[in-house]
């Protein structure tokens, strides 16, 4: 027996196992070399015998009373578990489940339109839509780092009314809507894939107001809130991958960018932002429910 | 039928209704289950409802025994009434509360029938230190400590009973174990002369 052995590999894990009588052959063998050598060990070994015949030395306690069941028991208590435990927890994981489907395909759907209604088109053919894109990257880049909250959007309906396109030139010192401008080159050089998708995803329609709005988005995170298009950086953000081809051509036109009209298409962000709203609330139930249906299952198998 | 009866036979009776049969095992078992209820509980009356409901939900349930041990299957259903216990317990604090100051009143240690007055008392000593001791383990550890110490569940039926490996159990019972013996160092219950005795004694 080394030194080493001795000093540096007490195998106190196997002293319980060892009184139980419960240690392998070999182990065993093992054990009582390093117990010859260590005086230590055979100390901690002696005491947790001494504890172990302690326990079980403890009195067993006589029932109170006999446990043995009823008729009533046995009657009232059998027909249940055929009609409740089995079904609910079939319900609980189809549910989950068609909650989860439900909210694969709104996703799917919401990204699809809002590919579609940018039309690949913009990515392939025209500037128009990547005048905007310089400002979505900003957008895009802030929302990378820091995911939009979903706060934001669910303000974001609210502030629609009236106020907005004010908002949009008042509270921002630095981003009217041409202002945009002056931010977009840096937003290209910073995040070279980050903003990749937001050529294609960008509605053409909401594009002046996307623009400067994601700039606000990214410089003025506090002012967020008030700014309708918001929306529709996050929601381009979230697909973001679509579009790898675009992200030079996107260069080429930044200088262009930004002086479209800001809120001219506010309808349409609403629209997608309670679309956001219904995306979180299902995201929601479909947690609850499949981690209902992974309780009650876990509750099945113990059974 | 009668108590001698084996597992098996009664199993398949009770199956098909026979709820006499049934009953046999409860009796044969119950004294088992309701220690363990006590120990992981601490506390009679909600050890008394946790046994009742593991044998009903035993008996309802007879058709998912597939064999094995029916002792070690028996013993989950009661450990599980025991945590759900512990789980409704934390749920709602204040009325487990009010619910072991209750208990506490009935002592769960009845005294031993021990020779002499001096030692029944530092048996009595011991027993509330180790219980109160057990108390403060983990309840996993607990359970496993139960099982070996109290039951004398061997390490493979103790797997059987909580669904773990081998390894699990013997690490369980290791750290149960040592955590017991910090435990009552601190409290220098195990250490003495009196401890000793009883321990060497047996």
């Amino acid at each position: 027996m080394s030194l080493f052995d001795i000093f540096s590999r007490h195998p106190r894990g196997e002293f319980s196992a060892h009184a139980d009588g419960e240690l392998a052959p070999d182990r065993l063998a093992a054990l009582e070399a390093h117990l010859d050598g260590c005086e230590r060990c055979r100390g901690e070994l002696a005491g947790i015998v001494t504890l172990r015949a302690a326990l079980r030395d403890l009195p067993e306690v006589a029932a109170p009373r006999s446990f043995a069941l009823t008729p009533a028991m046995a009657e009232r208590q059998r027909a249940p578990v055929a009609t409740r435990t089995t079904p609910s927890f079939v319900a609980m994981r189809v549910a989950g489940a068609g909650v989860a489907a439900v909210l694969a395909v709104v996703v799917m759907l919401d990204a699809g339109g809002i590919v579609d209604d940018s039309g690949r088109g913009g990515s392939d053919e025209t500037a128009a839509t990547f005048e905007q894109d310089p400002a979505n990257r900003d957008a895009e880049a802030g929302d990378a780092v820091n995911p939009q909250p979903p706060i934001a959007d669910g303000d974001a309906p609210d502030s629609l009314s009236g106020a907005t396109a004010g908002d949009g030139d008042s509270d921002l010192p630095t981003t009217g809507g041409g202002d945009g401008d002056v931010q977009t080159p840096e937003g290209f050089k910073d995040p070279p894939d980050a903003g990749v998708g937001g050529a294609e995803d960008l509605p053409p329609a909401t594009g002046g107001g996307v623009g400067s709005d994601g700039d606000v988005n990214v410089d003025e995170p506090p002012d967020a809130q008030s700014f309708s298009g918001d929306p529709d950086g996050v929601v381009t953000t979230a697909d973001g991958g679509e579009g790898d081809t675009a992200g030079d051509d996107g260069k080429a036109a930044a200088p262009e960018s930004g002086d479209g009209s800001p809120f001219a298409f506010t309808a349409e962000d609403d629209g997608l932002s309670s679309l956001l709203l219904i995306e979180i609330g299902l995201a929601a139930v479909a947690v609850l429910a499949i981690g209902g249906s992974f309780l009650v299952r876990r509750r099945a198998e113990s059974d | 039928m009668d108590t001698d009866t084996p597992d098996p036979d009664l199993i398949a009776r009770a199956r098909h209704g026979d709820l006499t049969a049934f009953n046999v095992l409860v009796e044969r078992y119950q004294t088992g289950v309701y220690n363990v209820c006590l120990r992981m509980l601490s506390a009679p009356a909600a050890a008394e409802d946790a046994s009742q409901e593991a044998f009903i939900s035993a008996y309802r349930s007879l058709e998912r025994f597939r064999g094995g041990s029916f002792r070690a299957w028996l013993f989950r259903i009661a450990a599980n009434a025991c945590y759900d216990e512990i789980r409704r317990r934390k749920a709602r604090p204040a009325l487990s509360l009010d619910r072991t100051a209750d208990d506490d009143e009935r002592p769960i240690d009845p005294p031993d029938a021990a020779p002499s007055m001096e030692e029944r008392a530092a048996n009595v000593e011991l027993h509330g230190a180790l219980a109160d001791a057990l108390k403060q383990l983990p309840d996993e550890q607990r359970l496993a400590i139960v099982l070996c110490d109290v039951q004398g569940f061997d390490y493979a039926e103790i797997a059987e009973t909580m669904r773990v490996s081998l390894g699990t159990v013997k690490s369980r019972i290791s750290r149960a174990r040592s955590r017991l013996r910090v435990i009552l160092l601190e409290r220098r219950e195990l250490l003495s002369d009196t401890v000793r005795q009883s321990g060497e004694d047996q």
